[in-house]
């Protein structure tokens, strides 16, 4: 090794430089002073840098020499800095990356919209005594149709195109009216039920249609219903969920299981009357239809009807649905690129 | 069914309303009036008619209703023919006697055949109905005004021998007007000629169509059984505004006004003279009901006074003959053009018809009275399990139960066959889904494809099955999180707060995805071994979107001086991107640069329904990252 008078005076301010520096790394008591350290030394603008910079001019032979010196005092202030137990809480703490996972708001979970207007619904009805009924989706003729006052062949049935599994017996139920049908036979009167839940038609899914719907139907049986009791649920229901301000029509409408029956408009939520797209111009919304359960239907049921009468409502919830959310796209309804935003922000 | 407002006046001259009113009570009457329309001068009312009357496929039908509800006459001129200048009686047969309810026809000869009057071409241009010729365009007027389909075949193409039979497979093809070709069914009603098919009951044929150089024709006007009918219609899926009438419950004692209103005005519009006797066919006349009706009955129904006085007037307005029985019940014979009134119930809602539906008062709901419970228990459940698993920040899906076949998911422990759909126009889907986890595989993939991270849902719904020759259905749970630990954790967590500690929860992966699916109905059974308590209702305060393209998701470093919190941070910037395109904002990274002493928050923000521009424009300007 050449030990020239440079490599003497410069060896004799880096081993200064040295031992200063470990008494202030030893002393250091907060990770921000020892923090602060690493940079005076190690720094790009610090202090061993410096040092090489002033060997930059020196002969390869000088700069060897001195470099492998510089190079052994800074790994000893490294490892010095590095095993200081402070160090690693500065480390963990302050050091560059603060979290290790992002941070989010807390997920919130949703309900479907049809299950939220649903369970509205439900609430509204289970208010005034109705309990909540179910029945199969895959049903007979029978009680989709034959019990309901729609014998074969008759026009009412090209209304509901059918999905059929074992033609012309077994079927996708093409209205929540079969679990009417086996409500009536079933339970005893006097009872009250809704029950709210999807139905098939063969139809082509388009941005309008789709093969799968949902329903909403409500039945009561007793001594003396009439119609106006039937006008003053729907009455309560509309104004359940759009306030009292809503104006709604009842008006005659032929359906085979009712007699008499009845259509139900409301007015359009959106033009409030003055006729738009989603109410075609019409300024009502068909909402749906009911009426007082027709005698023959009752008989099919074995309930006499010169005893009970009843009265029996279905709603059509998709339309009313998609007006609610703002969905343009009926697809977007069951599946695909219906979400919900993950946080309450 | 369209109504030309004019049209209508001429049967309801006293007919003082403006078109609107009288749309909105033919409305409230049971006959939707979907849109009013001006065509120049004229005003058409376009009726979605659903009943289950044929009458109001007519102005007739549609007229006499407003004439019961206003209180007018219907302005019905009775007409006599001219006499036949010869004694020939038509050679019609009718071999289909089952199927034939009524025919009328008549001959007329020396008729001159041109095309249609203006008023006559525009009057069926209001109909969509395109004009032919005189002769037709006037079959056609009839059948509007009256409802009930005519019929004209030139005597020079199909002879004078029809016959109205039943094809017993005796012919292949019949052509029909528009000149397609039809294969005829074995049953098809037919009316043929000495050459064969001539007409269907619900269309024309082309050999013995009318044109110009037609001068004799035989005019006849029929009604059938309109089962037979509709099943014709359907087996040879041809609609026509004939078969569309013939379907419904057509009045018989109709025909002979009608025709002699269409004879009258081929006469007066083609001159010409009747050259046979009147043949009409109707072996069976039909005896219309004799109904009891109790006068309180009305009242009772609607739920409101209806006085035994406008009872009864409502009753002759619609031409009912009535006979007391006693003092509170009345024998109803209904009117033959309203075949739909057979029962009391009909005859009930005639009344409350013309009392009017908004007569009903609309605040007194059917009483609170309360009656035993029937919800099955399932339903509480199911309603449970919802409300655990929003809690547990799952959100819900619903989808498809018919599915593709590559999605059909057998479960392991089913022993049983899947069930596919016979006729479904959607035979992309052909199949019923045997476990949820097939929805929501399905779900899985739509969301990826919009870019939706970090998702956990869950569907509740029908699986359905196929035993030997029964079919079967239960509720099943299906979830889905994008850690698989966690959403074991997660399924074992709702099971234990159900209740049922012993029911089997495992992971299943399909298309390389986890899932777990519950069988509600089992989870039932156990749950009832234990305490079941009331569902506590679920807080909804967030809501649902409809996703129009991908997620756009961008990074945007805020350097801060200060340590912050970082959810105050996201909440801060979130109220400034605003809530109409940021979906979500999360701080995925912290970090200190002790040199310059401050913070760098990293912020990385999910925009939806907007374009990457737009959205990177929006991210820039709330970031305060623009130059």
């Amino acid at each position: 090794m050449v030990k020239n008078s440079y490599f003497t005076i410069k060896m004799s301010s880096l081993n200064t430089f040295f031992r200063q520096y470990q008494k202030k790394i030893i002393s250091v008591k907060t990770s921000e002073e020892l923090e602060k350290l690493r940079v005076e030394i190690l720094g790009r603008k610090g202090k061993i840098s410096q040092f090489f910079s002033e060997i930059g001019s020196k002969s390869r032979q000088e700069k060897q020499s001195f470099g492998r010196e510089l190079n052994r005092v800074k790994k000893k202030l490294e490892n010095l800095i590095k095993t200081q137990p402070i160090k690693t809480v500065v480390k963990r703490k302050e050091g560059k990356k603060l979290k290790k996972e992002a941070i989010r708001l807390k997920k919130i979970g949703h309900l479907h919209p049809i299950t939220i207007t649903e369970n509205e619904i439900n609430s509204l009805f289970r208010s005034i005594g109705f309990s909540i009924y179910d029945g199969p989706e895959i049903e007979t003729d029978q009680y989709c149709f034959e019990r309901l006052n729609v014998p074969k062949n008759h026009p009412a049935r090209d209304l509901q195109d059918t999905i059929y599994i074992e033609e012309p017996e077994i079927l996708l139920r093409t209205q929540t009216s079969s679990v009417e049908a086996r409500l009536l036979e079933k339970e005893k009167p006097p009872f009250k039920a809704a029950f709210p839940g999807p139905v098939y038609r063969n139809e082509k899914v388009t941005k309008s249609n789709h093969f799968l719907f949902h329903q909403y139907q409500g039945v009561a049986v007793d001594r003396e219903i009439s119609l106006k009791d039937l006008i003053g649920v729907f009455n309560k229901l509309f104004n359940h969920l759009y306030g009292t301000r809503v104006k709604a029509r009842y008006r005659c409408k032929y359906y085979p299981e009712v007699e008499p029956g009845l259509g139900l408009d409301l007015q359009c939520f959106q033009c409030h009357g003055k006729g738009c797209q989603l109410c075609k111009g019409a300024g009502w919304l068909e909402m749906g239809g009911a009426g007082i359960i027709h005698p023959l239907v009752m008989k099919k049921a074995g309930i006499n009807p010169k005893r009970w009468r009843g009265f029996a409502f279905g709603l059509g919830l998709d339309r009313w649905v998609m007006a609610k959310y703002k969905i343009n796209d009926i697809r977007t309804l069951l599946g695909g690129n219906l979400a919900y935003k993950p946080n309450q922000l | 069914m369209k109504i030309v407002y004019s049209e209508l006046k001429k049967l309801l001259p006293g007919l003082k309303k403006t078109p609107r009113p009288v749309a909105d009570d033919l409305t409230l009457l049971g006959h939707f009036a979907d849109s009013i329309e001006k065509a120049g001068s004229e005003t058409v009312i376009s009726l979605e008619v659903r009943q289950n009357r044929g009458d109001c496929f007519s102005y007739y039908g549609i007229a006499k209703d407003l004439s019961v509800f206003y209180r007018i006459p219907l302005a019905i001129t009775k007409i006599n023919l001219p006499k036949s200048s010869q004694n020939y009686c038509l050679p019609i047969k009718v071999t289909a006697k089952k199927e034939t309810i009524r025919i009328i026809a008549l001959r007329l000869s020396g008729i001159k055949n041109t095309p249609s009057p203006d008023w006559l071409k525009k009057f069926l241009s209001l109909h969509e109905i395109n004009s032919i010729n005189l002769l037709v365009d006037l079959t056609n007027y009839i059948t509007l005004l009256y409802g009930i389909p005519c019929h004209a075949f030139d005597t020079a193409k199909s002879g004078q021998k029809l016959v109205w039979q039943t094809n017993q497979s005796n012919y292949k093809k019949f052509v029909t007007l528009d000149g397609t070709e039809v294969e005829l069914g074995k049953e098809t009603f037919l009316i043929t000629d000495q050459a064969g098919p001539a007409s269907l009951v619900i269309l024309g044929g082309k050999r013995a169509a009318i044109d110009l150089s037609t001068t004799e024709t035989i005019i006849e006007m029929a009604i059938y059984d309109r089962t037979k009918v509709r099943l014709d219609a359907k087996s040879l899926n041809i609609v026509t505004e004939a078969g569309i009438r013939l379907e419904k419950e057509l009045d018989p004692d109709l025909i002979p006004q009608a025709h002699r209103h269409l004879i009258q005005l081929v006469l007066k519009n083609c001159g010409g003279g009747i050259t046979s006797s009147l043949y009409d066919y109707y072996p069976k006349k039909e005896v219309p009901p004799k109904i009891g009706l109790d006068l309180k009955h009305p009242s009772d129904y609607a739920g409101i006074e209806i006085s035994n006085k406008e009872i009864i007037s409502t009753l002759k307005s619609l031409d009912c003959q009535i006979e007391a029985k006693t003092d509170n019940q009345l024998r109803v014979v209904p009117p033959s053009l309203r075949k739909d009134l057979k029962l009391k119930e009909d005859l009930i809602e005639e009344i409350i018809r013309f009392k009017g539906y908004d007569k009903i008062p609309v605040d007194q709901p059917i009483a609170k009275k309360k009656l035993t419970d029937i919800t099955p228990p399932i339903l509480p459940l199911i309603e449970k399990v919802k409300a655990e698993l929003v809690k547990l920040g799952y959100d819900e899906v619903r989808s498809w139960p018919l599915i593709q076949e590559k999605y059909l998911y057998r479960p392991e422990n089913l022993a049983a066959d899947p069930i596919l759909v016979q006729n479904s126009v959607n035979d992309r889907f052909p199949v019923l889904r045997m476990s949820i986890v097939s929805s929501l595989a399905f779900q899985k993939k739509q969301y990826q494809s919009y870019k939706l991270s970090d998702q956990q849902f869950f569907e509740i719904g029908k699986v359905f099955y196929r035993k030997k020759n029964s079919y079967s259905e239960h509720y099943s749970l299906g979830i889905y999180h994008h850690q698989p630990k966690k959403l074991l954790e997660d399924a074992k967590k709702i099971l234990s707060r159900l209740g049922p500690k012993d029911q089997e929860v495992k992971i299943i992966r399909f298309k390389g995805i986890s899932f777990i699916e519950i069988n509600l109905e089992q989870t039932l059974n156990r749950v009832k071994k234990t305490s079941r308590q009331e569902t506590k209702k679920t807080k909804n305060t967030s809501r649902a979107y409809e996703l129009t393209g991908q997620i756009i998701t961008l990074d945007a470093n805020i350097f801060l001086k200060d340590k912050q919190d970082p959810e105050k941070l996201i909440k801060k910037y979130s109220k400034k991107i605003g809530e109409k395109h940021l979906w979500q904002l999360i701080i995925s990274d912290i970090y200190y640069d002790p040199k310059k002493r401050e913070y760098k928050y990293t912020f990385r923000a999910r925009y939806f329904n907007v374009d990457d521009k737009t959205a990177k424009k929006l991210h820039l300007k709330k970031f305060g990252l623009t130059k």
